[in-house]
Order: structure tokens, then C-alpha cells, then sequence
């Protein structure tokens, strides 16, 4: 059993490495030259990117095996005909025109340097070289690795080479922040009024001393959501109800979730679900991360009676839990090779050249599960994009950053998703409440990448009786970097 | 303040400054060219110049020469060579434990080389390490004479800092007996040893034996080097553990160590008796070990100059009026407190960065960075890992502190500099250069001098941004430099309105030709157990076999087939499984070697295939499986990975099999190699 808990505990580790090297870093790449080709496979819904708009015919989802749609828990989106998706994220060339049209012309010449942890694929090259075309502005891809992203940003800050954009990751707040690596966003020339491209309401969350200090653009890859896939063939020819169908029904919830997990598991004789991370990102739809900010202030939540049921919960669904419905060590391979119903999963696989472009298998998705009652949060990581200390065209950064994140603005037979089905479902993410992962950064802080693994897997791995003491355990961990955090640069 | 600024009436020297700095672009290090201090005085007395002349102006000693120059000392500390906790670390041999010195010309000149680069002007090293480290002693304690390896070593390492630039302050006395952490030859305690050898301290016959068999013939070599000596440090923290003292304060709570305040003074004061004899000009110095409030007590020992430690988390510094101390004060250490690793990176580079300008503003006349290397332990040292071999592992902070001690210089000297000069980094004579670069720049060019001819561009449109390590240090591969030519380097930094500047010549060598120590490794013996590759251990999971399918180079490579599930035991997860080894030997120990080898078409999942090199205990040296690859050869992709050659020179290159889940991994390989990187 403890070997088991090391290899997943591994498997752990190695889940968060592919994700943070992945998670861009292979966004709209040349699309779908799989290794799946030349295999024996029936291809999910053809990725034509050659097609024209005109082309997409939103019913093909619910048929297809492109992917579905639904209502939200409550039943009130019916996701097909994005009647209450408020905006969707389609190229449109007019509105690009007038955007590049928009961009001053004194800023022809300039060079803005944006300070990467991925090779910008052919997408990101073809989209900023057409910026590029246009406004007369260039654009330096500054690649450095994930792992020392912000030794990178240090460093040329150091020698006044700053980038003119960078990201502040999820476990880089608000450190990033503090140790005076970013300015606030009104040193440049957003406009943070036009709430239909920013997310104002997520960037709020992450004000430090009242000010923003990183733009989130709707519809982009730039929030990490947690969601659910799932092997459609599998429900339909087990019958067994399908998350879509319940979802649909606003009857989906942690307990619905079980309930068809169980059948499933019955007829197949198979675990229902895997996850990457242990399932984090179940435990995030309780609607509480371990570390808030409250009035601007970094705050431990482990005290909190939800989160600890989240967690408890979570280790129920593993084997050998209560439940019995989850092997969390499947991974997305494990379900990729059919070996489980549903895997929990993140929409930057979802991108154009990703994951699912091929599939053996029709599939869906749909949100994650919340608790029965409780409305519908989307758990959720920020990669804010903003304006490093030492910038020296903070002006023109301000609209290649808007132009570059926008999907609107997309080249076409280059978009970000790997269809328009995918596409909807993202700009729906986008519009719910959502759980933003900020522990991650205050544990880590001022030791090792690592710690927020072993913070994970002790709650994780070691069964919902034990969740207690782990996070009593970490808790303390927490409190004390918080205090950290505030002592050395608050 | 007793010495102040001025004109040496009795002028010894002209354009020193010239005669031995001539040296430092020069081919590699031999001391039979360099002249010594004597030498140079006689040669250039009848010019009319000083020995320590700057910019037309001739000063008392190097002391006030450097401060001239600089306006303050930027010291490093290297303090001892090898590891502490092993008594490796004098310049002489330890002759009570029987512990060698292990220092190294040619490691001291790369890393003087470096140190300077980071423009630091001084390092200090300790002499007698623990009291006792290269002094020889009779039965009853004396000191009789100075270890043959102690004067060769402290000689080798003054022309080195002669040739390259850099100052050294010798401490003559570190710590005694704070460090003794072995039993002596005849099995003596270290507090036996403590009260036997360090009687010269506190006993009449032991100190005269000391200052006459050891002070004296040290300062009859050191006053040969007074151009590249600018204070002599007669104690390191005072003899840290030898003073006990409750009237004064002064005292440690060791188990040993009961030496009275009265006693101490009395050592320094012949210690700097007998100095000035031989250096009347040279400035002396004791550390105090930062006992705040009694630095004045020092005002009446006779030292020129005070050092005090600077451990804080935020780089302050006291300011010396509210010591009360009456002498010119410098920080004999400083960095963020010692072994501390509970605060982040950022503040510790923060408190770092702020030293030096603390210290200018509050009037120190210097500060020692503890400490260049240290293989005790990373965490207080300038390099990530225990010794400064790879540059690259150069802490990040070292370039910001290096851009600090560039703007206090600027400051000083009132200039105003419009493009940083680019620096030199120590060329390692192979493909590899590294350089400091410059701020705010938009390229660099590389250029290359060939065998003493004229200077070549070998690499344009450097880019500060993507060229530079994470650390900031700038790196170029030259990969048209080839052997049997003798190369330098240098650099020259553009801004974006044109504005240019141009490094100094990097030190000049003979390109490098690496042997191949992993001899018959392409597997063209098409068997195994031929060439010599062998099973180590198990065989129960055969993963590899010899084909002509394909290869790189040859008619054979290597085919790799763990199948899925393979090695699976039970209802476990798989195990580590079948082995394959090739021995190499004849590695030069203590020197980087790179292990390489190209692969084709790897197909895995979670499966992998582990290469390492390992000892002939078989620890593991270096961790490789088939991932990274920086260079392609058409299908192939090449996989590499450095180490450290042991202490024997035996290293094996292990193939092993491994997956954690019923995963595969299959793959071609070929032409593995072993070669010296520098």
C-alpha cells in the first residue's frame, strides 16, 4: 500500500511538472500532426482548419464526438445554442481592424519583449507577425524554463533588459508582486473598461494594495480551468446515465457524480474516474482554496469545515476509500486507453494540437460536479500577464498584450481550440464563479517547488480520516509563511 | 586617522603597474617570468617611480594605493582551500593530523581570474589554519619551522595574484583551535592539542619560538609581494574561542579556551611587531568578531585597522562613530546570517546588494563577501553547488552584486558610463566562453584572437536577453575553434543607439582536445561482453541487444525494447531491472567530464530508460534518461549529462531498465562518449 502511495505520490509529482511545462507551453502549437496517425483509430469530430466559419454547425456536438454541451447545475444554459453564453469568443476581423487601426502609429518601431516559459508555436508566430505587419511594433520572444521563470525575470531586470510583459503564475502570488518584479497595470495604456475583454471581476481577486497588477483577457488559455471529460461510448453502451445528461438536467453534483460512478463501475468492472493532480481539482468545487485574499490580505482557510469535507470526500471516491469509484493513478492516459469513464481535466488540453484532437472513443465534458446545493464554481488557475519593473515600452505591451490573448483576434485556420464546440465551452468557463488556486504560491514560499506536491499528496493520498492532521500539519506551514511573506517583504 | 594619502619620499619603483599587470592577457601561468617585489624595486628604482604609483600619484603601500584606485576594498573571501570540516584547507599540511594540503594553482588562478571579473579587487586567506596548519612543532609544542608545501604554496599564490590583478590579505593567525574536529597523529585530543601547540599564545618561549620560526619567515616572503598586499590581518575573529574573559566582556562559552584579554593584546602586538620589522609601510588589521560594544578596545592594540564581521538580514551596518573606535574599520565578513535558509532568495540577494553601498556610506574602507566557495556547504557560498569548477552554477545574486560594485567604482571615479565594459570570464581553453555582460544592451559581439593574431568577430547578435543564463552570466559556444590553436576571447557590448564598449582580452590558451575515455562504446563488436559492455546484476529482464538495423556511426547500435509490463513483480508496480555497464577509467579526479550518447526514436510513456555514471561503489554521479537533447544529428538526438570524476578515477556508464506503470519504452543508441569539458 505505501508503495502504491510513493508511485502515486510520483505520479503526483510528475502530473504538476507535464502540467506547468504543458500548460501554454504547447498552446497553439502546428496543429494535430499526432502520434496517433497511421493508427488504427476512429477519429473524433475532423479538425479542418481550413475550414471557413460559415462551415461550423453548432448541432453537430450533441451527435458528434466533438464534445457536448449542457446546463449548469442550476439548468439554466443551454450550452448548444449559446443562448446564455453572454459572449463568445469568434475571430472577427472587423473588430481586429479596428483594433490594429486603433494602436498609435508613434509606436511603430517599438519592441516588446515577452518573457515566455514555452517556444510560441506556429499560432502565437503567424498571430504576431500579422501585429506585427500592422502596426509596425516587434515583438522578442524571451523563452526561459518554467522552473526558473522568475530567476529569468530577476536576472534581466538586473542588467535593465526587463521584459515588457511577463506572467505572474499561480504560485508566484503575490510574491511576484512584493519583490518588486511587477508595476500596476496603470503604468500602460490598458483599458480596463472594457469588461467584454478583460475579466475585471477575477482580476479584482487578485489586487494586492489595491491596485491590479495583472490583466486576465477573456477567452484566452490564460486561466487554467478544471473540468470534466468523460468516454460517452462507455455510458451509452453500459446505459448508464451521462454527466452531460445530468448535467443537462441540473441535476449534477457530488452525489449524482458517485451515483452514476458505481454503475458505471458495475457494468464495466472498471474505475469510473482518475484525475491529474489526486483530484485537486475536485476538491477546489467546494469553493475554497487553502489560501485566500480577504481585503488584500493573504488568509488560511484550513480552518474551514468545507474545505476539509472537500477533501474528505475526495479521498472517498479513491479505491480504496468509502466510495471505491476513483483510480487516481490512471491519469489522462488511463483514460485515454479507456480505462476508466471520466477524468477530471484542464482546458489547455483542449487547445488546437493538444490532447483530444484524436480520440479512440466519442467524448464529452462537462463542468465539475459541486456539492449538491451549492452553486457552480469552476476551479481555476490565473497566469496574469503584466508589466514587469523596468519595462521600457509599457505602452505598446499594453496592446500586444490585449491583441495576443484575445481569441477574437485570432488567425483563421489558427484558433486557439480544437473546435468551436471546445471554443463555446472555454468562453462559458469563463463566465462562472471560480476558485483560483493562490495556496500554492505560500506554501512553496522561499523553499522548494516541491512542498506544494507533498502538501497535496498528504491530504491526498492518506484517506479521509487522516485529512484532519495532515491539514492541521500544513496549516501551520501556511500560517507561518504568510508571516514570512509579510515579515520580509510586507 | 594615522595614514592618510600621500607621496612616498623614498621612491623605489617605476610603472609597476605595467611590468607585472603586462602579464595578465599572457599565455598561461609560469613564475619563473615574473619578477619579484624586490626585482621590480631594483629595475625600475632608477625610473624614479613608485612601487605604488596611480594615475601619476605615488602612495605609502598597496593599502592606499588600492583605496586611490577603487575608493573602497571589494574583498572576497576565500579563507582556506578544501574542505574545512576535513582539514584539508591550509596552504601547508596539517602535519599533527596528517592532512595534505590540497591546494590548487591552476583552481586558485581560475577562480582569482572569476573574482575579479566580478570586480572584486582582494581576497583573503588564511595562513596558519587552526593555529597549526602548516607549522612544523617539537615534542614539547614549539614551533620549529614552516611546512616546505606552506612557503611553496603561499609563494604560487601571491605570483598568481600578481599576475592577474587581484590583492590578497593574509590573515597569519585564523581561529585557534575553534575547528579541530580530528585526533592528533599521536592521538591527542583536540583540546590536548589545543594546549600543547597553541602555548605561543599565552607562553613566553612558545611565542618567541612562534614569531622567530614561523611569523618571521612568512613576513621574509611576504615583503617580497607588498605591491599585491594591502593590509596584513594579524587575526580572524580574534582567535575565535581563546578569549575568556569576564573583566572585559570578551569571553565564549567553549569548553576550552582561556586565554585573558591581556594575553591576546600582548600576541597581536608582537605578531604586528614583527610584521612592521620586515613591512614597516604594509597596514595591519585584527578582526574583532563584532563584540559591538567593546570595539574601542582596540584603539590601543597595535593594528592600523579593524575588521568586524556583517551578518544581517537586511545589509545594514553599524556605523563605526557608534564603536567608538578610532581606527579605519572594514568588514572582515559579511553576508546574510550564516546558515540561515528560511528566508527566500530575493531577500538574501537584497540584504547582499546592500552591503557595500551601507559600507561606503557609513566610511568603511572595505567588506570581505563570505565566501567564493565553500564545501562545507552551498548555502553561504557564491556558487549553488560546494566548489566554483562550473561557473554556471554561479548564484544569481553574484551578477547584481557584481553591477553594484561597477556603480559604486562609477561613483567613485565620477564617471559617467554610457555601456558597462563587458568582463571576461576565466576561458577554460574549449568551446564554451562566458562572459559578464553589460546593462541595458541590445547584442554583443564575440571576437577571437588566433595564435597572438588580430582580433576576429566569431559570434555576432549575442542576445543579452535569450544568450544569458538564468544567473546572468553571458554564454557563446565557438564551434569553429579547433586544437593546436592557442585562442583568447573577448567581448564587445552595443546598445540600441550604437553605442559600444569593449572587454579585455580573456586569459590566452591552447584550444583543448578532449580524450575519449569511454573507449570502443558504439557498439560495433555487434555482441555483448566483446567490446565491453557487461550485465551487472540481474539478467531476468533483458532489454537490450545489438543491431545493424540502424546507427549512427558503424554498422551496429544498440536496440532498446522494455516491453510494457516487464519486470513487473507480482502485482506491484515494475522494478528496476536488468543492468548494462562500460567501465572507463584513467579520469583525471575532481575534473567535470560530460557523459554523452545519441538516440533514435524513442517511444515511451511513463516507462524510461536510465543512464548513469557511477562510482565503483556504485553511487550514482550523474542521473540521465533519454530527455534532453540540444543537438541533432538528422534522426538522432543527442542526451548528455556532467559529473565529477572520483578520487580513483573508476567510473562505470550504466544502462538500466525502469517503469513505473505498465509503460515501454523502445529506442536505438549509439555512440556513447566520456570526454573532459571545460
Amino acid at each position: 500500500m505505501k508503495s502504491k502511495k510513493i508511485i502515486q505520490l510520483m505520479a503526483l509529482v510528475l502530473s504538476i511538472l507535464m502540467i506547468a511545462a504543458f500548460l501554454p507551453a504547447c498552446s497553439k502549437t502546428e496543429n494535430a500532426s499526432s502520434s496517433q496517425e497511421g493508427l488504427d483509430i476512429n477519429y473524433g469530430e475532423d479538425v479542418d482548419i481550413d475550414d471557413d466559419e460559415e462551415d461550423y454547425d453548432p448541432t453537430e456536438i450533441v451527435t458528434s464526438t466533438g464534445g457536448s454541451g449542457g446546463n449548469n447545475s442550476t439548468g439554466a444554459v443551454t450550452y448548444e445554442t449559446n443562448s446564455k453564453v453572454e459572449q463568445t469568443h469568434e475571430i472577427d476581423e472587423n473588430k481586429k481592424k479596428d483594433f490594429l487601426e486603433s494602436i498609435p502609429k508613434s509606436l511603430s518601431g517599438k519592441t516588446v519583449k515577452i518573457l515566455t516559459w514555452w517556444k510560441p508555436g506556429i499560432a502565437e508566430t503567424k498571430k504576431m507577425e500579422y501585429f506585427t505587419e500592422k502596426t509596425g511594433i516587434k515583438i522578442k520572444w524571451v523563452q526561459t524554463d518554467l522552473n526558473v521563470y522568475y530567476q529569468k525575470l530577476s536576472g534581466l531586470k538586473a542588467q535593465k533588459n526587463s521584459p515588457d510583459l511577463a506572467c505572474i503564475l499561480a504560485d508566484a502570488f503575490p510574491t511576484a508582486i512584493m519583490k518588486d518584479y511587477f508595476q500596476p497595470l496603470e503604468v500602460g495604456k490598458l483599458d480596463l473598461s472594457k469588461t467584454n475583454v478583460f475579466d475585471i471581476d477575477s482580476m479584482n481577486k487578485f489586487k494586492w494594495n489595491g491596485k491590479h497588477y495583472g490583466a486576465l483577457v477573456k477567452g484566452s488559455t490564460m486561466i487554467s480551468f478544471g473540468f470534466m471529460v468523460y468516454n460517452d461510448d462507455m455510458f451509452k453502451n453500459n446505459g448508464v446515465t451521462s454527466p452531460y445528461e445530468l448535467w443537462q438536467a441540473g441535476n449534477w453534483n457530488w452525489d449524482t457524480l458517485i451515483e452514476i460512478s458505481k454503475k458505471i463501475k458495475e457494468k464495466t468492472g472498471k474505475a469510473a474516474l482518475t484525475a491529474e493532480w489526486q483530484g485537486f481539482r475536485l476538491q477546489q468545487t467546494c469553493g475554497i482554496d487553502a489560501v485566500g485574499i480577504k481585503d488584500g490580505k493573504l488568509v488560511n482557510n484550513l480552518s474551514s469545515t468545507a474545505y476539509r469535507d472537500a477533501w474528505k470526500w475526495v479521498n472517498n471516491l479513491d479505491l480504496n476509500g468509502t466510495e471505491k469509484i476513483a483510480d487516481f493513478g490512471l491519469n489522462r492516459t488511463g483514460f485515454f486507453e479507456q480505462k476508466c469513464a471520466m477524468a477530471v481535466e484542464e482546458n489547455w488540453a483542449m487547445q488546437k494540437g493538444e490532447r483530444y484532437d484524436n480520440l479512440k472513443f466519442s467524448w464529452g465534458y462537462v463542468p465539475l460536479p459541486c456539492p449538491k446545493g451549492s452553486a457552480q464554481v469552476i476551479p481555476s488557475d490565473a497566469k496574469l500577464w503584466g508589466f514587469p519593473v523596468g519595462s521600457k515600452n509599457v505602452e505598446a505591451a499594453s496592446y500586444v498584450l490585449e491583441y495576443w490573448q484575445n481569441p477574437i483576434y485570432d488567425v483563421k485556420g489558427y484558433e486557439t481550440w480544437t473546435n468551436d464546440s471546445v471554443a463555446k465551452f472555454n468562453d462559458w468557463l469563463w463566465e462562472q464563479n471560480k476558485t483560483f488556486k493562490v495556496a500554492e504560491g505560500i506554501v512553496n514560499y522561499g523553499g522548494d517547488y516541491d512542498y506544494y506536491t507533498n502538501f497535496v499528496g498528504d491530504i491526498a493520498l492518506n484517506g479521509a480520516a487522516n485529512v484532519d492532521t495532515y491539514v492541521d500539519k500544513w496549516s501551520k506551514v501556511i500560517d507561518a509563511n504568510i508571516k514570512k511573506i509579510y515579515d520580509e517583504f510586507g | 586617522m594615522k595614514f592618510k594619502v600621500g607621496i612616498l619620499t623614498t621612491a623605489v619603483a617605476v610603472g609597476l603597474s605595467a611590468v607585472v599587470l603586462s602579464t595578465t592577457a599572457g599565455s598561461s601561468f609560469d613564475a619563473t617570468k615574473l619578477l619579484s617585489f624586490k626585482q621590480v624595486a631594483q629595475l625600475t628604482a632608477a625610473k624614479g617611480t613608485n612601487i605604488f604609483e596611480y594615475n601619476g600619484v605615488n602612495y605609502n603601500n598597496e593599502y592606499e594605493r588600492l583605496l586611490a584606485k577603487d575608493g573602497f576594498i571589494y574583498g572576497m573571501d576565500m579563507n582556506w582551500f578544501g574542505s574545512f570540516a576535513q582539514n584539508t584547507v591550509s596552504l601547508g599540511n596539517n602535519n599533527l593530523s596528517g592532512m595534505a594540503s590540497v591546494f590548487d594553482p591552476a583552481k586558485f588562478e581560475k577562480d582569482l581570474w572569476n573574482i575579479k571579473a566580478l570586480g572584486f579587487n582582494a581576497v583573503n586567506v588564511w595562513m596558519f589554519q587552526d593555529g597549526v596548519g602548516g607549522l612544523l612543532f617539537d615534542d614539547e609544542g614549539l614551533v620549529t619551522g614552516l611546512d616546505n608545501n606552506f612557503l611553496t604554496n603561499t609563494k604560487k599564490m601571491l605570483e598568481i595574484a600578481r599576475k592577474i590583478g587581484v590583492d590578497i590579505v593574509p590573515s597569519i593567525q585564523p581561529h585557534g583551535k575553534s575547528h579541530f574536529f580530528y585526533q592528533g597523529l599521536n592521538g591527542e585530543s583536540p583540546n590536548e592539542i589545543g594546549y600543547k601547540y597553541l602555548r605561543y599564545y599565552w607562553d613566553d618561549e612558545g611565542r618567541q619560538a612562534y614569531l622567530n620560526n614561523a611569523v618571521k619567515p612568512l613576513c621574509k616572503l611576504l615583503a617580497d609581494y607588498q605591491d599585491v598586499l594591502p593590509i596584513i590581518d594579524l587575526t580572524v575573529e580574534n582567535g575565535t574561542n581563546m578569549i575568556n574573559d569576564m573583566e572585559t566582556g570578551m569571553f565564549y562559552a567553549a569548553e576550552y579556551g582561556s586565554l585573558t584579554w591581556e594575553n591576546f593584546v600582548s600576541f597581536v602586538n608582537d605578531l604586528n611587531a614583527e610584521v612592521k620589522a620586515q613591512m614597516p609601510n604594509v597596514m595591519t588589521s585584527v578582526e574583532d568578531v563584532a563584540w559591538s560594544n567593546n570595539s574601542f578596545k582596540y584603539n590601543d592594540v597595535d593594528v592600523d585597522l579593524i575588521g568586524r564581521n556583517g551578518y544581517d538580514n537586511q545589509g545594514k551596518v553599524v556605523d563605526p562613530k557608534e564603536l567608538f573606535v578610532e581606527k579605519p574599520v572594514y568588514l572582515g565578513e559579511f553576508n546574510t546570517f550564516e546558515g540561515d535558509d528560511n528566508r527566500s532568495e530575493e531577500l538574501k540577494t537584497a540584504a547582499r546588494l546592500a552591503f557595500y553601498p551601507n559600507a561606503v556610506e557609513k566610511g568603511y574602507v572595505g567588506g570581505f563577501f563570505f565566501q567564493w566557495d565553500r564545501a562545507e556547504g552551498a548555502e553561504l557560498g557564491m556558487f549553488t553547488s560546494a566548489t566554483s569548477d562550473n561557473i554556471e552554477a554561479l548564484k544569481d545574486f553574484a551578477i547584481p552584486l557584481a553591477n553594484t560594485i561597477r556603480d559604486l567604482k562609477y561613483a567613485y571615479n565620477k564617471e559617467t558610463v554610457i555601456v558597462d565594459k563587458p568582463t571576461m570570464l576565466y576561458y577554460s581553453a574549449g568551446s564554451t566562453i562566458y562572459f559578464i555582460g553589460s546593462r541595458d544592451v541590445e547584442s554583443y559581439t564575440l571576437e577571437r584572437k588566433t595564435n597572438g593574431g588580430k582580433w576576429e568577430a566569431v559570434l555576432k547578435n549575442i542576445d543579452p536577453d535569450n544568450d544569458t543564463l538564468v544567473n546572468g552570466i553571458v554564454k557563446c559556444v565557438d564551434t569553429t575553434a579547433t586544437g593546436g590553436n592557442t585562442y583568447s576571447y573577448r567581448a564587445v557590448a552595443y546598445n540600441s543607439d550604437g553605442d559600444y564598449s569593449i572587454s579585455d582580452p580573456s586569459n590566452e590558451e591552447e584550444f583543448f582536445v578532449p580524450e575519449e575515455m569511454l573507449k570502443d562504446a558504439s557498439f560495433e563488436e555487434g555482441e555483448i561482453d566483446v567490446g565491453g559492455w557487461y550485465t551487472l546484476g540481474s539478467d531476468q529482464y533483458p532489454f537490450a541487444a545489438y543491431t545493424n538495423e540502424t546507427s549512427r556511426t558503424g554498422d551496429y547500435c544498440l536496440y532498446v525494447n522494455w516491453a510494457e509490463g516487464a519486470g513487473k513483480i507480482g502485482t506491484g508496480n515494475a522494478q528496476w531491472a536488468s543492468q548494462w555497464a562500460k567501465d572507463a577509467t584513467g579520469l583525471t579526479p575532481g575534473v567535470r567530464y560530460e557523459l554523452s550518447y545519441w538516440y533514435k526514436d524513442a517511444v515511451r510513456g511513463d516507462g524510461s530508460l536510465s543512464i548513469t555514471v557511477r562510482n565503483k561503489n556504485n553511487a550514482n554521479l550523474c542521473w540521465n534518461t533519454i530527455a534532453t537533447t540540444e543537438e541533432d544529428d538528422h534522426e538522432w538526438k543527442k542526451a548528455k549529462a556532467q559529473f565529477i570524476a572520483p578520487s580513483d578515477g573508476e567510473v562505470k556508464v550504466v544502462l538500466m531498465g525502469s517503469s513505473t506503470y505498465d509503460l515501454s519504452i523502445k529506442c536505438y543508441l549509439d555512440d556513447f562518449s566520456i570526454k573532459e569539458v571545460r
